[in-house]
């Protein structure tokens, strides 16, 4: 096309290719910033969907009436994968840290310090002492959950460091049959501990401190509730709290985490019934979503500052090809070029520009942040991103695209305008 | 008799010379002019300098126009601090060429009509410095809307005519001043228009070479029957050994005939 031809002899090859070089280096910083951010935003959903259930039934109710709810409901939705009662209270606890030893007894005056017993069969029942280390007195939300063949409902896992084996919050007495103390997760931060045995003091339910064993600690770094979660059976929780009838939650998990809205709104439909309160997922972290998305654009926004710079540069670069050029654009005028074709020559500077840059750009980016999380992998995941991997979205790839070539089509416009007025008796007389 | 292919009726240009908001002087250039070439003619329109030749063919090329243009603001008088709008190009007057009043002419319709209907050839050839001779060549077919290659071959075609076809691919730097103008004459012959408009085509070449183009613009309009309009300042190339004159009339901006041998414009209407 001549006007293509044209383009390539009106803009000087060193400019295109310098131009062209700082539209990829746009291009590919947004590629990789990106790629990262969305690291971040996976390990944040990750949070998301470990500290909450796919869909949460929210109505007090007997165990025998959480269990019929939950046949209606498994029969009628297809959707679901698993679905268990719970309760899920805030309560007051004084939450110690502690060394657990052995008791010793010493003889003092032919009189033993300490008591030590036996039973009816002779054996010997060993007493212990805990060596308090920290305690901390906060308001915490407790969940009481059940397990299915060892999985929770909600995908908390992920976010445990620690003991990861579940079955052990429903385990109360070992292989000889001595109890254990109730096993529970709580939030990382409180403690440092990743296990250990704690001393816990529901206030306002017991007279004293019962002993627990804190499985592991969960990481919530990029997500903190209002209150810190800690999680334990649902029988542990109904016994601590004093609520051994009650279930307050029916805890759903889905195929499609995605289409939870579509199915709470197919169970609200089937229960039929106001008193309940169903709320999923992805409604509950609205708002951080949000924030997230907000953040991804004002980066977005912030890297895309070099592809403006890159534009301004095509703009005044442009700009001076025209001075540069009436003469030889005063001679197109005069052979008879329209208008149209004269404008159309700098956008297709422009798309050129804008096409390579976008294309090298894109593959730039997709193989430097290969390159970039192959080289600060360990550094990322010190930051809290778990296995930190490349992430590129057509999406996101689609608006990088459409906005650099959409931006430097702009900067040909009154480039082009200027070169359309040239008065060819004035160009040709240069 | 036939309708002329050129016929400029009651031309008026003048320029106005403003400076700082105030009208300085005021240059009448054309008053009233009259000017028709029929087809197949070859004029030559001859003047001093500053008389408006080259406007005249800038005008009937429609690379310039009729009308009043340049508008900028000056004070109404000096003791009025009102501004008006004032043309620094004033003008009136018809210009019809191939049947079509340029006046009416706009945006691609005007570049269209430029493109088919007319041949421009420069003093100084404007021939695209990039280009090879044949690109040059073939541009105004290409915007014209042939393909490359069609426009290719018959720009092909022209060179061999000419005799250059071993500088197709060269760039215009290194061809001579008379290589130049005859890649600008092929260039301006691509689109067959029926009207050549040549503005001091010789003006910049060597003498040796300024015959061999004055014939080759002879040989166009006797062969080709192309309507040429040639402003020159060197009417003596116009003519032969014999002193007869090898085009069919001289027109002179200023109303006066010409003297062939001094080349001037003589007092006689």
């Amino acid at each position: 096309m001549l006007e293509l031809t044209l383009s390539k002899y009106l803009v000087k090859r060193i400019y295109s290719i310098l131009l062209t070089t700082g539209a990829i280096i746009g291009v590919a910083c947004l590629i990789i910033i990106l790629s990262l951010f969305y690291n971040y935003y996976l390990s944040s959903e990750k949070v998301f969907m470990g500290i909450h259930p796919h869909i949460e039934i929210h109505k007090d109710m007997s165990p025998e009436d959480s269990f019929r709810l939950i046949s209606l409901i498994k029969k009628n939705i297809t959707e679901i994968t698993q679905i268990q009662p719970a309760l899920y209270v805030k309560i007051r606890a004084e939450i110690s840290e502690a060394a657990r030893t052995k008791a010793f007894c010493i003889q003092q005056d032919d009189k033993m310090l300490c008591h030590s017993r036996t039973d009816g069969t002779g054996t010997l029942h060993t007493k212990y002492g805990f060596h308090i280390k920290k305690k901390q007195l906060t308001d915490i939300m407790l969940k009481g959950i059940c397990l299915n063949e060892g999985r929770p409902v909600m995908d908390f896992q992920k976010l445990i460091n620690g003991g990861t084996n579940l079955n052990r919050i429903e385990q109360y007495e070992d292989t000889n049959h001595n109890p254990l103390p109730p096993g529970f997760y709580l939030e990382q931060g409180l403690f440092n501990a990743l296990t250990g045995f704690f001393l816990i003091h529901f206030k306002g339910l017991e007279t004293r401190k019962k002993q627990y064993w804190l499985n592991g600690s969960l990481d919530m770094g990029t997500k903190k509730g209002q209150y810190p979660l800690m999680i334990m059976s649902l029988e542990s929780a109904q016994y601590a709290t004093k609520m051994e009838n009650l279930i307050n939650t029916i805890e759903i998990r889905i195929k499609r985490p995605y289409h939870a809205n579509i199915v709470s709104q197919k169970i609200h439909a089937l229960l039929n019934d106001k008193s309940f309160r169903i709320e999923n997922w992805i409604e509950k972290e609205r708002a951080s979503f949000t924030f997230l998305t907000i953040i991804k654009w004002m980066i977005f926004a912030i890297i895309f500052s070099i592809s403006i710079v890159a534009a301004i540069s095509i703009f005044s670069t442009l700009y001076l090809t025209v001075l540069e050029n009436r003469k030889k654009i005063a001679i197109l005028k005069a052979l008879g070029m329209k208008n149209a074709s004269i404008y159309i020559i700098f956008l297709f500077k422009t798309l050129t520009i804008g096409v390579m840059g976008t294309i090298f750009g894109c593959l730039l980016g997709y193989f430097g942040s290969h390159g970039f999380i192959y080289l600060f992998k360990e550094s990322l995941e010190k930051l809290g991103l778990e296995n930190p991997q490349p992430h590129l979205s057509i999406y996101d790839i689609s608006v990088i695209a459409a906005l650099t070539i959409g931006l430097f089509l702009l900067t040909a416009v009154i480039p082009a305008r200027n070169a359309v007025k040239i008065d060819p008796i004035e160009g040709l007389n240069q | 008799m036939e309708e002329p292919i050129i016929k400029v009726t009651d031309l008026k240009r003048s320029y106005n010379l403003i400076e700082g908001k105030q009208l300085v002087s005021r240059q009448q250039i054309f008053d009233n002019l009259n000017f028709s070439v029929q087809r197949g003619e070859f004029v030559g329109v001859v003047g001093p300098s500053g008389c408006g030749k080259s406007t005249l063919l800038n005008i009937i090329g429609s690379l310039d126009s009729v009308g009043n243009k340049n508008y900028v603001k000056v004070l109404l008088s000096q003791n009025n601090n009102k501004d008006i709008r004032m043309p620094e190009i004033e003008g009136e007057g018809s210009v019809v060429v191939n049947d079509q009043d340029i006046h009416l002419l706009k945006g691609a319709k005007k570049a269209r009509f430029i493109n088919q209907n007319i041949g421009f050839i420069f003093q100084f050839h404007h021939l695209i410095p990039e280009l090879t001779a044949l690109q040059n060549i073939a541009l105004p077919m290409q915007i014209r809307g042939q393909s490359k290659k069609i426009a290719s071959q018959k720009a092909m075609a022209l060179l061999k005519e000419m005799d250059m076809s071993h500088h197709a691919n060269r760039k215009p730097d290194i061809l001579s001043g008379g290589e130049k103008q005859r890649v600008a004459i092929a260039r301006a012959l691509i689109n067959s228009p029926s009207i050549l408009l040549a503005d001091e085509p010789t003006g910049s070449l060597h003498p040796k070479f300024k015959k061999d183009i004055i014939k080759l613009f002879i040989q166009l309009n006797q062969e080709k029957k192309i309507t040429i309009v040639m402003v020159t300042h060197d009417v003596g190339s116009l003519y032969d050994d014999q002193n007869q004159l090898m085009i069919t009339r001289l027109f002179s901006l200023t109303g006066s005939t010409v003297d062939p041998i001094t080349c001037q414009p003589t007092n006689g209407s």
